[in-house]
């Protein structure tokens, strides 16, 4: 087969247009892999929540949604501290556990990750202390 | 023009590899309230600290290795494989397990008894209110006691008390939720007497536990969804 004048220039450009596309394709796919990879070597994210002066006997006014696989609330300062985690699906409770200074939501989750959620936490003491929100997922 | 997009884009991708384990603030309005970050989980402990190996009786008893311990006891670096049995009633076994850092781990295959606990613990308490395997209308108090404490007093808000025994190192009370809210458990043993909170909230009759009828008004959500922070 031969080439017209107007046609080599076009296959020309094919050619580079398809060698692009092929380091295109291999770097995405590193990316990927790249990605998979990192994803896959830690094992749990974690989201921390709340934070912040928490009112005796209450419930953090700030709360998270999504899907989580656990939902602990813990304080870290010294002495006793009640506190409590509180998972809920609308219009049910997935998880409720209270314990001194760190508690967490153990297998109560088990089965509903993917399922719509507000993880909450509380200070189930007699003062206001710093109460801390984490949920973890994959 | 094309290439550049392409590099562009490649560009975008990488940035976004790269940064899959940074920290990522979620906001609310203008109110940064959380954060999203990769943990490091606490390597597995080699054995119960020595604190614990004294105070625990049930630590003598090995048991066969749990299969997977909850969200809260990995992060502590819980280690199955030194897992104790401290109780079983034909149903659950309930286990006590080495931590990091010499704290230990309470863990049942009902998935019930749960938490995590430094040194220097001489009774623990815990409730729970809504968990799968807690049978309706029920509130559960538990916990882990020393050596020489064979039972605890748990006292109620009408004046009652209620002693639970101690069997391997492990109590547990449950009562209907209609009964009087569990206050404080108190101990008296070799040595030592105390009381602390059952840690139940006064609210503990609140809300809905989840049940098997229910399971189909749960809305699915695509998990990798963003997390959203509601403020109030």
């Amino acid at each position: 087969m031969t080439l017209s004048r107007t046609q080599a220039p076009r296959v020309l450009t094919m050619g580079v247009a398809r060698v692009v596309r092929r380091l295109v394709a291999t770097l995405v796919a590193a990316a990927v892999v790249a990605l998979l990879g990192s994803s896959s070597a830690s094992a749990l994210t974690s989201i921390n929540y709340c934070g912040i002066l928490v009112n005796p006997n209450s419930a953090c006014p700030f709360y998270i949604t999504g899907s989580f696989t656990t939902n602990t609330a813990s304080y870290s300062g010294s002495g006793n501290v009640g506190v409590c985690e509180r998972v809920d699906s609308p219009p049910a409770n997935l998880s409720r556990r209270c314990d001194n200074r760190i508690v967490g939501s153990s297998t109560d989750l088990n089965g509903w990750y993917g399922y719509y959620m507000e993880a909450k936490v509380g200070n189930d003491s007699n003062y206001r202390h710093t109460i801390d929100g984490q949920a973890l997922r994959p | 023009m094309k290439t550049r997009r392409i590099v562009l884009s490649l560009a975008v991708l990488l940035v976004l590899t790269v940064g899959g384990g940074t920290a990522v603030a979620l906001s609310s309005g203008n109110t940064k309230v959380a954060t999203e970050v990769e943990i490091k989980l606490s390597a597995p402990a080699d054995g119960f600290s020595e604190q614990f190996r004294q105070a625990l009786s049930a630590t003598n008893a090995p048991a066969s290795p749990i299969k997977a311990v909850d969200g809260l006891a990995t992060v502590r670096g819980a280690n199955p494989e030194e897992a104790r049995v401290a109780r079983y009633d034909g149903a659950s076994a309930v286990y006590l397990l080495p931590a990091a850092d010499g704290w230990l781990c309470i863990s049942s295959t009902s998935g019930l008894e749960a938490g995590c606990y430094d040194a220097g613990t001489t009774v623990t308490a815990a409730s729970v209110m809504c968990a799968p395997n807690l049978p309706p209308d029920t509130v559960e108090v538990f916990g882990i006691a020393e050596d020489g404490i064979d039972r605890v007093a748990i006292a109620r808000a009408d004046g009652s008390t209620v002693d639970a025994p101690v069997t391997g190192n492990v109590y547990i009370y449950r009562a209907s939720r209609e009964a009087p809210r569990p206050l404080t458990v108190a101990w008296e043993g070799k040595g030592s007497a105390g009381e602390i909170s059952a840690n139940v909230p006064e609210d503990f009759r609140d809300g809905t536990c989840i049940t098997a009828a229910d399971a189909g008004e749960l809305r699915r959500v695509d998990p990798d969804e963003p997390v959203q922070v509601v403020s109030p």
